[in-house]
């Protein structure tokens, strides 16, 4: 028994959090949105880097075969199941023949979707309609304990508020990790400028308009890496997970981590500002989120050890 | 020249190409070799970029600016493997 992908939406993946080895046409290089994944996989109890299903601007049609509890975070889509919604960063009990449906969101791009003890792809990681995702079925004590809950009420009365996570991903503006040889003009000129994203290539790049950049050429052939901004004739390109080649086109910084997570639920027509910063700043901003992101964690985990307390009382 | 690409690359570039013999070498011995902190090495002909996770150097040094310890570790397998002097 598994999932059945009956629409596969836009673009589906099973993803996991961290780049790991992978075969050519199922390749894991990793979560764009790291914080949604962990977020829905610490909501169903599973450990963060568990794969979950990533699906982009549109997402999947889902029919659960057996009794299954999900969460799914990112972009505010709001699902349906049996005229039931289901809001994102909740924690819902799905049973066998349920279809769960997603509606189009004006903010954001992709959700992140984590089933309690884990999934994984039959075949290729990109989803196709008609395809199965297998159901690993690690159940942990805290897993029973979620069933035996859900099982009577389908759904946990709380979540991860919204507003909890405005400071995340509610802004168009992104620092960008300056380079010690790209000139304060190429800077200057970059943060007055304002940028609509024009296309995303799936999970390998961002496309910009705006103000033509234009630094001194200098030759060098740069790695793709996560976060990198890269022109293209003038125009930048920003890389995302999949960006994994070498490029010709200049490199004038890298988005720090902890700017990739709004990042990636930008969509076309989406604006974007950049600031520059330091190398310093950046770490101390990452450190900042980090300690953020783990209290977050640590307070889902407090608010369902009292929820399935309460629930045994 | 070393530079710290975003917050979770440093990246070692210079003018001239590095030959494909020496990258194929530096990726071997890199491969074969136990870091500390380095995860991972991305090579292009003019770039050696190093990938490591920050919050873990944070914590190991009780510091917010891990940048200079990976750049130290990452100059000193360059070094050991005759690539810098």
């Amino acid at each position: 028994m598994s999932l059945i992908i009956q629409d596969s939406g836009l673009f589906s993946i099973v993803q996991s959090l961290d780049k790991r080895p992978s075969s050519r046409g199922s390749e894991y290089n990793g979560a764009c949105d790291r914080l949604a994944h962990q977020l829905a996989n610490q909501l169903v109890g599973n450990a963060a880097n568990d794969l979950t299903i990533e699906m982009t601007v549109r997402p999947a049609t889902i029919k659960f075969t057996e009794p299954t509890i999900i969460a799914y975070s990112g972009a505010e889509f709001v699902g349906r199941c049996n005229d039931q919604q289901v809001h994102p960063n909740r924690i819902y009990f799905f049973d066998r023949g349920d279809v769960l449906e997603f509606v189009d969101t004006p903010r954001g791009n992709r959700i992140y979707l984590a089933v309690a003890g884990g999934i994984e792809a039959e075949g290729s990681n990109i989803l196709k309609s008609g395809d199965e995702v297998v159901m690993c079925r690690d159940y942990t004590v805290r897993h029973d304990e979620l069933f035996n809950m859900l099982r009577n009420k389908n759904m946990v009365n709380w979540g991860v508020d919204i507003y909890s996570l405005v400071e995340i991903y509610i802004s168009d503006l992104f620092h960008i990790v300056r380079r010690p040889d790209v000139s304060d003009e190429v800077y200057e000129m970059l943060e007055n400028a304002e940028f609509t994203v024009s296309k995303e290539k799936n999970r390998v790049s961002l496309h910009l308009t705006g103000k033509k950049i234009t630094p001194a050429p200098s030759n060098i052939v740069h790695p793709g890496i996560k976060g990198g901004l890269y022109l293209a004739d003038g125009a930048p390109i920003l890389a995302l997970n999949d960006f994994n080649q070498s490029t010709t086109a200049e490199h004038i910084g890298t988005i720090p981590s902890y700017h990739m997570h709004k990042l990636s639920q930008k969509r076309t027509g989406s604006r974007l500002k950049f600031k520059v910063i330091d190398c310093g700043d950046s770490h101390a901003n990452l450190y900042a989120q980090d300690l953020w992101v783990k209290s977050l964690f640590k307070a889902i985990d407090y608010k369902l050890s009292k929820e399935l307390v309460k629930e045994k009382m | 020249m070393f530079f710290a690409n975003g917050d979770r690359a440093v990246t070692y570039q210079q003018n001239e190409v590095i030959e494909a013999a020496v990258l194929e070498r530096l990726n071997n011995a890199f491969n074969k070799t136990e870091h500390v902190y380095l995860n991972e090495m991305i090579t292009t002909e003019h770039t050696l970029t190093f990938m490591y996770e920050p919050v873990t150097v944070m914590e190991a040094h009780n510091t917010i600016e891990p940048c200079d310890i990976v750049v130290e570790e990452a100059r000193n397998f360059l070094i050991e493997k005759g690539f810098l002097k």
